[in-house]
């Protein structure tokens, strides 16, 4: 073999070698640089996350029912593909595959191969630090106020490619939200009514003021008992309820019939005067667009002198699934 | 001892401590995340409240009147039943949970909580029954487990009801595992409190199994007592060993069913009281099982005062209070004189 | 007059077979001693004797009545167990320790049995123990527990007295003290006796009459002075020995050769 002059061949092969190796990163990396394409948008989402998407998500995984409530209100139902054992709400995602209801299954996560997991910026932090280090995308919105609500709604909006129909449903929810609110205001009591709400029985517990609970009963006119307390779920004794004599009282676990039966609770003016009400926990527990539901049943049972407040139990209305699906979730396998 | 020995020292001890256990009572009446002021308080109990705010009547005698005497109860029949096992098994540290009812009743309750069986029947929540029948169920397989030739050998009957009771906690973990939602719940039953549970139905539900249990398990308490010193030789005396073996594990046993049927686990009252108790009283069950009753129904009643008042209005659940004076408790046990064990 | 008549009394544990049709006859007033190695049945005779145990075949006749006829408390008016040892986990007092004695004779909580206080006095007397009336059990040595039980046995009202191995466990006067009460209990109270021991000389020194025990077969019966044999003792316990009488009583005094001696 003749010798070659030593400098070129190395110099080459030093050259190209780092060359192509960049070469290849770059290729490799291109997804990870938002390159100007056509139709490709960033979101943030609320916890400042920019997401890169290309075309809006047609695999969508939820992760707890309020999140799923806000999806299908936008429409976006036929595009999520998977969501927890307790998101009961509307009735179509019940069907949808189970990923899990406290933890969630990883491996069913990654299976499914999603475009887009929205979760609730307050829980699950962990597990979602975990799926996000295996390279998931994940979306996080801020369920825990009305004002949340909003900034969900929006962001959510954006990133599904669903602006206009956002911005009905927070227009909407104002509106209605907004009604209320003059309707209390001009009401010939404009005393404010003592409200408990129950959170749980055993053991008694209620909600203190930094809950979406409280804000809802301070939104419907109301005061609540226990915004005094130290924690935001304080467990109280019965005595202290007794004590302090609410006039409405709001039950989200016990039954109406066992507390007006109770012989401890027969002091109670509530109790006196049957203003004890049993709500669907599920329309009080969750920043959803249902929450003017149960804004107006509170300012009903608040202050049932106000005739014209009718609550609207019909409420927004989610689009069905359409007669053939936008896109086929079978096919498609995602990025 | 003769009869009239027997009564004396038996009224001596009954009236120390029923005098302690007004005292405790009248405290807890008086004590509660309201403050009810004493000269109310008292005049309302003692019939003259008409004056009083009906708030505080419905307090005194809805809320805490039954709480008190269902903590006194469920005092009184773990008592008991640990210085029942505690003769039977020979052992001055036996603990009426470590033959397995408990986590029977444990079991019972969770299978009720977690199929949702959450609607009272004729106005009774379905929990205490469930429990119940799973304490009977423990009860039994540890029996059977362990009967050889119509015999209940102890040592065999211990190992069963180990065997059984963490069976049953296994299962108690799986149910849990299966039905996350429903881990509050359950966990709360288990710790053991009276928070929740101050209806008077709670005290009809002990109170019958109380009264029978202690009763059959005091006409006994004398053959307890040769048994005490060893089976063979309480059978040379005369003592029919099997059969009052039987009963009293039976007895003890139903009574030990109830009040967790009705509580939750509280735990460390059936060993400490009795144990605490010999020490006073000596180790003539005769005197032991009554004395650890009401000695019993005193600590439960004042634990459970402080419990619903140190953090008020907060509620430390009852069970771990208890628990959290075992451990110093043993540590005294252990550092103090040797023959103390 | 005949307290117990054995016939042919068998036993088994399991498959093992602990007595071969052993039959004997207890006088009235007598002092057996048991005597026979390990295994050879000694305390199964106790066991079946007291009670406690019941025999696979045979029958065994207490004041001419079967003794599976007998209820447990009629049986402890007429016969009494004093255990090797007794395991005091309970601090319970002396005399309430002999109290118990008294089980069945009472009736419900103990009660309903006049002079039992006095009973329990007296035998506590009786075995030397009223200074330790009001101590713990749980605080004695093992000499004083075993007079306290002794007095425990003696306030059953029995007329038998069954005894196993009342000797062992005991330091040398306790041993001796022992012998002497159940001599006591013999002459005094009348008592019959049925003991069994591991110290030949102990047994030839206060027994009036012995039953040797070899693999669960009654080797010999009879008085002390007719039984005691080296070669029954070689038959029995398989080692050599030389029996002498004892200088002061007579009776025969056992010595045992190690088979290294030096022929003097």
């Amino acid at each position: 073999m003749e010798k070659r002059c030593s400098g070129d061949p190395v110099k080459t092969a030093l050259l190209s070698g780092p060359l192509a190796l960049i070469l290849f990163m770059l290729l490799y990396a291109a997804p990870i640089f938002p390159q100007p394409e056509d139709g490709a948008y960033t979101v943030k989402d609320s916890t400042g996350r920019s997401i890169c998407f290309s075309s809006p998500p047609c695999r969508i995984i939820s992760t707890g029912p309020g999140v799923t409530e806000i999806l299908f209100s936008l429409g976006a139902g036929p595009e999520v593909v998977a969501v927890t054992s307790n998101c009961n709400y509307p009735p179509e995602a019940r069907k949808r595959v189970s990923v899990g209801d406290m933890l969630l299954d990883t491996e069913k996560i990654i299976s499914l191969k999603p475009d887009l997991i929205v979760t609730d910026a307050n829980l699950r932090m962990e597990q979602m630090k975990r799926l996000e280090s295996m390279g998931l995308p994940i979306f996080s919105i801020n369920c825990a106020d009305v004002a949340g609500l909003r900034d969900s709604l929006l962001r959510l909006g954006r990133a599904l490619k669903r602006e206009k129909r956002a911005e009905e449903i927070c227009s909407e929810i104002e509106t209605r939200i907004d009604r209320i609110k003059r309707r209390i205001a001009s009401a010939s009591s404009s005393k404010e009514v003592t409200v408990f709400v129950e959170i749980w029985d055993k053991p008694l517990m209620t909600a203190g003021k930094k809950t979406f609970f409280n804000d809802l009963i301070v939104m419907a006119g109301g005061v609540n008992t226990f915004a005094d307390s130290r924690t935001d779920y304080p467990t109280i004794s019965v005595e202290n309820l007794i004590e302090r004599n609410p006039e409405v009282v709001i039950l989200t676990t016990s039954s109406r019939e066992r507390v007006l039966g109770n012989p401890v609770y027969r002091g109670l003016r509530a109790v006196k005067s049957s203003r004890i009400h049993a709500i669907n926990p599920d329309i009080i527990a969750r920043p959803t667009p249902r929450m003017v539901e149960a804004l107006e049943l509170l300012a009903l049972w608040l202050h049932p002198e106000i005739r014209s407040i009718t609550p609207n139990c019909a409420c927004l209305k989610y689009p069905g699934p359409p007669k053939t699906p936008s896109v086929s979730t079978n096919d498609r396998i995602g990025h | 001892m003769n009869r009239k020995k027997l009564l004396l020292k038996l009224s001596i001890t009954a009236l120390v401590l029923l005098a302690l256990l007004a005292l405790a009572f009248l405290w807890g009446m008086l004590a509660g995340s309201v403050s009810v002021p004493a000269r109310e308080a008292l005049s309302i109990l003692a019939g003259r409240g008409e004056t009083a705010s009906e708030t505080h009547r419905i307090i005194l005698f809805q809320v805490r009147l039954p709480r008190l005497i269902l903590a006194a109860l469920t005092g009184a029949a773990l008592a008991m039943a640990g210085a029942a096992f505690q003769g039977l098994l020979r052992n001055p540290l036996a603990d009426p949970y470590i033959i397995g009812t408990s986590s029977g009743a444990a079991l019972g309750a969770t299978v009720s909580i977690v199929l949702g069986l959450r609607e009272p029947i004729l106005g009774i929540s379905p929990i205490p029954f469930t429990a119940f029948a799973g304490a009977l169920i423990s009860m039994f397989l540890v029996y059977t487990i362990s009967r050889r030739n119509g015999k209940v050998p102890m040592d065999t009957f211990l190992l069963a009801g180990v065997i059984v009771g963490s069976f049953m906690g296994a299962l108690v973990s799986c149910l849990m595992a299966c039905a996350r939602a429903d881990i509050p719940k359950i966990v709360f039953w288990l710790m053991g409190s009276f928070s929740g549970r101050e209806e008077w139905i709670n005290v009809l539900l002990i109170l019958p199994y109380l009264v029978v249990g202690s009763v059959v398990l005091y006409r006994y308490s004398h053959p307890l007592n040769l048994i005490a010193m060893g089976e063979d030789a309480a059978s040379h005396k005369g003592v029919e060993v099997e059969r009052t073996k039987v009963v009293l594990i039976i007895s003890a046993s139903l009574i030990t069913a109830a009040a967790v049927s009705v509580s939750g686990l509280i735990g460390f009252v059936g060993l400490m009281i009795p144990h605490v108790m010999r020490h006073i009283t000596g180790p003539d069950h005769r005197i032991l099982i009554p004395a650890s009753a009401l000695a019993g129904a005193l600590f439960l009643m004042s634990t459970d005062t402080f419990a619903r008042t140190v953090l008020s209005p907060q509620e430390i659940p009852v069970g771990v209070i208890t628990a959290l004076l075992g451990a110093p408790f043993f540590l005294y046990l252990l550092r103090g004189r040797k023959a103390f064990i | 007059m005949t307290i117990v008549e054995a016939k042919n009394v068998e036993f088994f544990y399991g498959a093992r077979q602990a007595l071969c049709g052993v039959s004997f006859s207890i006088l009235k007033g007598g002092f057996y001693g048991l005597l026979g190695p390990n295994g050879s049945g000694k305390s199964t005779l106790l066991s079946i004797l007291s009670g406690t145990a019941r025999a696979s075949k045979g029958e065994i006749e207490l004041k001419g009545k079967r003794l599976e006829t007998y209820s447990r408390k009629e049986l402890a008016r007429t016969i009494a167990f004093v255990p090797q040892e007794t395991d005091a986990d309970f601090p319970f007092s002396c005399r309430e320790v002999v109290m118990m004695g008294r089980y069945s004779h009472q009736g419900i909580l103990g009660m309903g049995s006049r002079g039992d206080d006095a009973i329990v006095e007296h035998c506590m007397e009786i075995t030397g123990t009223s200074a330790i009336a009001e101590r713990p059990i749980t605080e004695l040595s093992g000499g004083e527990r075993q007079r306290v039980i002794m007095a425990q046995a003696l306030a059953q009202g029995g007329e038998l007295l069954l005894l196993d191995e009342p000797t062992s466990h005991l330091d040398i006067k306790y041993q001796l003290e022992i012998m002497e009460l159940v001599r006591k209990l013999n002459r005094e109270q009348h008592l019959t006796i049925v003991a069994s021991f591991h110290d030949l000389n102990i047994a030839s020194h206060y027994c009036g009459e012995i039953f040797f025990l070899h693999s669960g077969r009654l080797a010999g019966s009879g008085p002390v002075d007719a039984v005691f044999s080296e070669e029954m003792i070689k038959n029995v316990f398989g080692v050599p020995t030389q029996l002498i009488a004892h200088p002061s009583t007579g009776r025969p005094l056992v010595f045992f050769r190690s088979g290294g001696e030096e022929q003097r």
